[in-house]
């Protein structure tokens, strides 16, 4: 181990008396001996006495960097602007040094540095070094023009007409943002003459022509850049907006159409195509675009956009209608709205003879508004109408107990009025005859009237609804005696299950319905969808998991299935998969 | 502070080397996952899955062999790095893997213990299956013609072995030098790049799986990444790796198009469309 003391007190006595050689020998002892920047700092100092710049530079340099590794970077610093009081275009420095103004927030110095790197660089025709510095600049200044012009200039002094383009287009388009349209104008034009087709220019050009209030030219401008990126989603739909303003309404339901052709999911095109539609009084051909962004509303939870737009259906659909937006309030929790919808749909109801629909509603009403005699009386009169028909069967049942049980009173009255054994017979005959069959007893109800199942059906909605499962189970069991009703009703008790959480029995109903269903059902991937999330909800992540894979390659966008699959799979690594053996070889 | 910390990622999320975490499952591995996987039940013989490069083939081959559950399936995988493949050291090689013990010396003996070998499996209710990855260097009629007295070895319910080749689309002109066994390839699949949407995503699993929940690169920048990329997983990677790194040392958060394009024309990359 040397003595670094005493090396450097040899170094400072032959530096004294101005033999720098043997200083700078004694000194380069210690360079061996590690990196450490007095050290090289101390050596440059020697260089420079002696004159010698370009090794003095070299040393100084070796001293920065370790400074700068070592994190001293004021120190480093120091040495950079040492070396640029000797070498003042020295580009490397000069970068080096911006960049650490850069990395200290001094952004002025940054760009002043960086700057006059890329000038000299330029100068020494290093344009590539030049446009990278310039590039530095301007993503710590980005809004400075004049470099921006720069480097705009070196692309295209580097053939990169692209480059030089969008450079151009986005300096035209800040000073359109400053509302400066004759530079803005200038600068665009520039970008198009390098080249024809950029589309940034072109749209820039079009909303020059909209501030000067010329629709017709910016809609030419815009014609030309969909002619020029025809899959341009984002583009076509603005030339289709444009076209609507410019009051081109055929033009732009042409490029709709073309948009929705290419995208059936396309709900941003569908909306304005409806709203087309609407304005026109295509009240049908504006439902059937509108229903998917209806849709797509509620599943985003814009509530006030979904009942909007459903209000202009109110009078083609009163009943549809009025059902979603009652949906919308209950999910949103808007009792008071949702109270004044009930009773609309209601009165609806009641005109059209549903009468047990109709009474659902009041009920569900007079829940949240007790005091309501309005409701109150609809509700009265619609049970009298409703119990003299048919009725569900679990109050059919009492009624029909009741029934007996009066008409055995009425027997026993009469026979008292006789008197005797006869009384004592047909009483005790009526007591020993064999009870009825429960067949029986339904028989007389189950008479195969639609309205039966309906009742079921609505009675199950209903209890559902209420979070009475069991009960809604059982309705929707009865419900499914119907045909038409089997499959819908299935479901339904699937859903019960699961919303008590009885996974087991959720898929077994779903596993039944997918069993009836066939694949091309359109029901058929929800269902499978919801099966899966009943094996999840079982933590049987496996079948789940296979599950959501088979619906995914049915349809890879699915609502959330490949999220759920790469959640389901992170689940899984995370719990532990069994690790298998290396199974893989190299050949 | 390092990059990743700066980013707030607990480890690099853009390596190219296979690691099942990062396995991203979008439509295009899943459909191919599922057919495979159908060869595979019903002892078609022979699967083929071709792709260009960085496609995300090895990365699916190595996603199979993981979902083969040792207790259904004897599974092995064998990765070409060599051109100059014998076919007895190739039938060796599937025989060690396939758990043969003292395997034989001549190629007779090693068709007979693997013929052996593959009906055990079969009447232990599993199901043998070899994924070869790179096949495509094994240009050579003889291998082929091996490949397919494998699958001729049958039993009662279909091929006893199946075969799963991944490699370039170069892979079909390899088949092709056994006619025959090019006829034998019951499921193929292509795979292509990602389309933007699932590019995003993509960028974004590999981040959330990397620890991080944010968006550390602009809209703008993910476009400008399938731009250059073509939605290639591996070029992919390799671009956001680079623009991880770029973006720290310029301070940049999120990271922006700029940053994608400069690393991309430095990595000679151009953009499509």
């Amino acid at each position: 181990m040397k003595d670094k003391a005493a090396i450097i007190e040899a170094a400072r006595k032959f530096a004294a008396k101005g033999q720098i050689d043997k200083a700078i020998a004694e000194m380069e002892k210690l360079l061996s001996e590690g990196k450490d920047g007095n050290i090289y700092n101390t050596v440059g100092d020697l260089y420079l006495k002696k004159g010698a710049q370009k090794e003095a530079v070299e040393a100084f340099t070796k001293a920065a960097e370790i400074y700068r590794e070592d994190g001293f970077s004021p120190k480093a610093m120091a040495l950079y602007k040492k070396i640029l009081n000797i070498l003042p275009a020295d580009a490397d420095t000069l970068t080096a040094l911006a960049v650490l103004n850069a990395e200290k927030g001094l952004t002025a110095n940054a760009v002043e540095n960086f700057i006059r790197a890329a000038e000299i660089h330029n100068r020494n025709g290093d344009t590539e070094k030049a446009l990278d510095l310039y590039e530095k600049v301007l993503h710590i200044s980005p809004f400075d023009v004049n470099i921006r012009l720069k480097t705009t200039e070196l692309y295209l002094k580097m053939g990169l007409k692209e480059r030089a383009a969008n450079g151009y287009t986005s300096i035209a388009s800040d000073f359109m943002g400053k509302g400066d349209a004759n530079k803005a104008h200038e600068y665009y034009y520039k970008a198009i003459e390098i080249d024809p087709q950029n589309i940034s220019t072109l749209i820039g050009f079009s909303k020059l022509a909209e501030k000067a209030n010329n629709t017709d030219k910016a809609l030419e401008y815009l014609a030309q850049a969909v002619s020029f990126a025809p899959d341009n989603k984002s583009l076509s739909l603005s030339y289709a907006n444009l076209a609507v303003k410019a009051g081109r309404k055929e033009d732009a339901k042409n490029t709709l159409l073309k948009l929705i052709e290419k995208d059936p999911s396309d709900t941003q095109s569908k909306k304005l195509l409806g709203i087309l539609y609407l304005e026109e009084g295509g009240l049908e051909k504006a439902w059937k675009e509108l229903l998917p962004c209806i849709e797509e509303s509620v599943r985003e939870q814009d509530w006030a956009e979904a009942v909007g737009l459903l209000s202009n259906f109110k009078k083609l659909y009163p009943i549809p209608v009025r059902e979603r937006v009652i949906n919308i309030f209950r999910s949103k929790g808007d009792k008071q709205a949702l109270l004044d919808w009930l009773k609309e749909l209601a009165g609806l109801y009641e005109e059209t003879g549903s009468n047990h629909e109709a009474f659902q509603l009041y009920r569900e009403a007079s829940e949240l508004d007790p005091h309501d005699t309005v409701i109150k009386n609809k509700m009265g009169a619609l049970e009298n109408i409703l119990s003299s028909k048919a009725r569900p069967k679990s109050e059919a049942v009492s009624a029909y107990e009741a029934d007996t049980a009066a008409k055995e009173l009425e027997a026993l009255k009469t026979a008292v009025a006789r008197t005797g054994k006869a009384v004592t017979e047909s009483f005790s005959a009526g007591l020993t005859a064999p009870a009825p069959k429960t067949g029986d007893i339904f028989s007389g109800l189950d008479k195969g009237s639609e309205e039966d199942y309906e009742s079921h059906y609505v009675s199950g909605v209903d209890y559902r609804r209420r979070g009475l499962f069991d009960d809604a189970v059982r309705e929707f069991q009865i419900a499914a005696g119907d045909p038409e009703k089997t499959l819908l009703s299935l479901r339904m008790i699937a859903l019960c299950y699961m919303e008590k959480k009885a996974y087991p029995l959720a898929i077994a109903e779903f596993g039944k319905l997918l069993e009836k269903m066939p694949a091309r059902d359109e029901r058929y991937l929800d269902i499978k969808y919801e099966l899966a999330d009943a094996y999840s909800n079982n933590n049987d992540h496996a079948k789940a998991l296979e599950l959501y894979s088979e619906i995914q390659a049915m349809n890879p966008g699915f609502r959330d299935v490949a999220q759920k699959i790469n959640a389901l799979r992170a689940q899984t690594q995370r719990a532990g998969d069994k690790p298998k053996r290396d199974r893989v070889s190299y050949i | 502070m390092d990059h990743l910390e700066f980013y707030k990622l607990k480890e690099q999320p853009f390596s190219n080397t296979v690691d099942n975490r990062y396995f991203y499952n979008n439509a295009q591995h899943a459909q191919a996952l599922i057919r495979l996987k159908y060869a595979v039940d019903s002892m078609k013989g022979l699967a083929v899955v071709v792709g260009g490069v960085g496609t995300g083939k090895t990365t699916l081959a190595r996603r199979m062999l993981n979902e083969l559950d040792e207790d259904k399936y004897e599974a092995a995988m064998l990765v070409v790095i060599h051109t100059s493949v014998t076919t007895d050291w190739l039938m060796k090689k599937i025989a060690m893997q396939l758990g043969i013990e003292n395997i034989g010396e001549t190629k007779l003996d090693i068709l007979g213990q693997l013929y052996k070998k593959f009906i055990d499996i079969y009447q232990s209710g599993r199901k043998a299956v070899v994924l070869m990855d790179e096949v495509q260097m094994l240009g050579s009629r003889e291998i082929m013609e091996e490949f397919r007295g494998l699958l001729n070895m049958e039993g009662p319910d279909g091929k006893l072995i199946t075969l799963v080749f991944f490699g370039l689309p170069e892979l079909d002109d390899v088949l092709a030098l056994d006619e025959p066994l090019k006829q034998r390839v019951a499921v193929k699949y292509k795979l292509t790049g990602l389309d933007e949407n699932i590019t995003r995503e993509y960028v974004k699993h590999r981040l959330k799986v990397a620890g991080c929940d944010e968006e550390i690169f602009t809209p703008e920048a993910v476009t400008a990444v399938h731009r250059y990329t073509g939605g290639v997983p591996r070029l992919i990677n390799t671009v956001c790796d680079n623009a991880i790194f770029e973006g720290f040392l310029l301070k940049e958060n999120p990271i922006g198009k700029g940053i994608i394009d400069s690393i991309c024309a430095t990595l000679d990359l151009k953009a499509s469309g």
